[in-house]
């Protein structure tokens, strides 16, 4: 079980007051991954069926918490719990 | 001006918090901030700063033709708008294998000077594969061949050895102020790539967020910093900079070839390209990276100051 990993981006690094700040959080988390279970029955005498092969997701859904030391409030702009996700305030 | 950062936490379902992420910024009422010794204004050496405004065309040249990659250039590929310049690169098939877009801002006429601080903040909006070839921001002479280009960053993917020495056919790489004269073959570079993939990694990472470089040229080096972090000290008649060094990063640029190319009152001008797929140095696209939907470079951030 282990904690997720972020990073975010501003799409600039210097706002004239007014413009619109764009903010991008890229998250990823260990605990979520795919794959596949593969079942292939043997019969008393050695004989093997086919494998039948079921693929699977474990999601473990995200959230972010975005604060600014000076109290500017980001909405989010995309679907929640999607990531990259991105958010928006007035500089 | 006012500064300001911003702190990012995310938790998952079990509650696992992350490591905080911060990003950094400035707000100010008079336009973009420039670094203590440099204006936007008239400067003391006669050259004037910029700073675009990307939202419009400014008056940007779009060059149309053909490329070094299997992309043809088409001014329609390049449009602007709330988050800035985007570069389109789409599959054609009407001739060419793709379509891309060059900006050039002062096609054939000298702006950049030969000590300016130049400062960008640019994304690719879709994850590299191979075959891109996004150049950020790049420069020319005036006279536009190739003698003392200044390549102030490029994606090359399959073009970055790894830290073994060997060439990574299937990695993806992005290079940093590369600049290189004479442009024959007796040409020699300079360059650094940065986060360079070791063997058998990728490098994925660094696209599709954005990232603010920040450039100083003067008379004797060139250093560049890359959200904010030191990365690379070019300097005069040196032999390279920081960071893992390249196959790009060739040694032996003398200080009378530096002064030739990088300080004799030359003036650059500015472009912002999108090619795809050369085949050598990134690639063409596979069965395994097949090219699906539109795929854009987006500058979002674009300032040259020079000395006050």
């Amino acid at each position: 079980m282990a904690a997720p990993v972020v990073s975010c981006t501003l799409d600039k690094s210097s706002y004239a007051i007014g413009q619109t700040m764009t903010l991008t959080i890229t998250a990823t988390d260990a605990d979520a991954k795919s794959g596949t279970v593969s079942v292939v029955v043997t019969d008393a005498e050695g004989n093997a069926s086919t494998a039948v092969v079921s693929p699977y997701t474990i999601t473990d859904v995200m959230s972010a918490a975005v604060t600014d030391s000076n109290g500017k409030v980001f909405s989010r702009v995309t679907g929640a719990g999607v990531f990259p996700a991105t958010y928006t305030a007035t500089a | 001006m006012t500064t300001g950062t911003v702190t990012v936490v995310v938790t998952d379902a079990e509650g696992h918090a992350s490591a905080p992420a911060t990003a950094s910024y400035a707000v100010t009422s008079s336009g973009p901030s420039v670094p203590s010794g440099y204006t936007l204004g008239t400067g003391s050496r006669g050259t004037t700063g910029r700073a675009w405004n990307l939202t419009t065309d400014e008056g940007w040249y779009k060059h149309t033709g053909t490329t070094i990659s299997a992309a043809y250039y088409l001014p329609a590929n390049i449009t602007f708008g709330a988050t800035g310049m985007r570069i389109r690169c789409s599959r054609n098939d009407s001739g060419h294998a793709y379509t891309s877009g060059e900006a050039r801002w002062a096609n054939g006429v000298g702006f950049v000077p030969d000590e300016h601080y130049m400062r960008f903040t640019a994304r690719q909006e879709q994850a590299v594969i191979l075959g891109d070839f996004p150049s950020w921001l790049w420069s020319r002479k005036q006279n536009g061949d190739g003698n003392g280009e200044i390549d102030y960053h490029e994606t090359m993917a399959n073009h970055i050895v790894g830290v073994t020495g060997a060439t990574n056919t299937s990695l993806l790489g992005n290079k940093a102020t590369m600049i290189k004269t004479p442009y024959d073959a007796n040409q020699v570079n300079y360059s650094q790539g940065f986060n360079e993939p070791a063997a058998g990694t990728t490098e994925l990472a660094f696209a599709s967020s954005y990232h603010t470089f920040e450039v100083y040229k003067t008379l004797t080096d060139m250093t560049t910093y890359i959200d904010g972090v030191l990365h690379t000290v070019h300097k005069r008649g040196g032999t390279g900079g920081t960071g893992y060094p390249s196959n790009q990063n060739v040694t032996g640029m003398t200080g009378a070839i530096w002064d030739s190319q990088f300080a004799s009152g030359g003036l650059w001008d500015l472009r912002i390209s999108y090619q795809y797929g050369d085949g050598t140095n990134t690639g063409n696209a596979g069965t395994a990276q097949a090219f699906t939907g539109d795929r854009y470079l987006n500058v979002s951030e674009l300032v040259m100051a020079v000395p006050a």
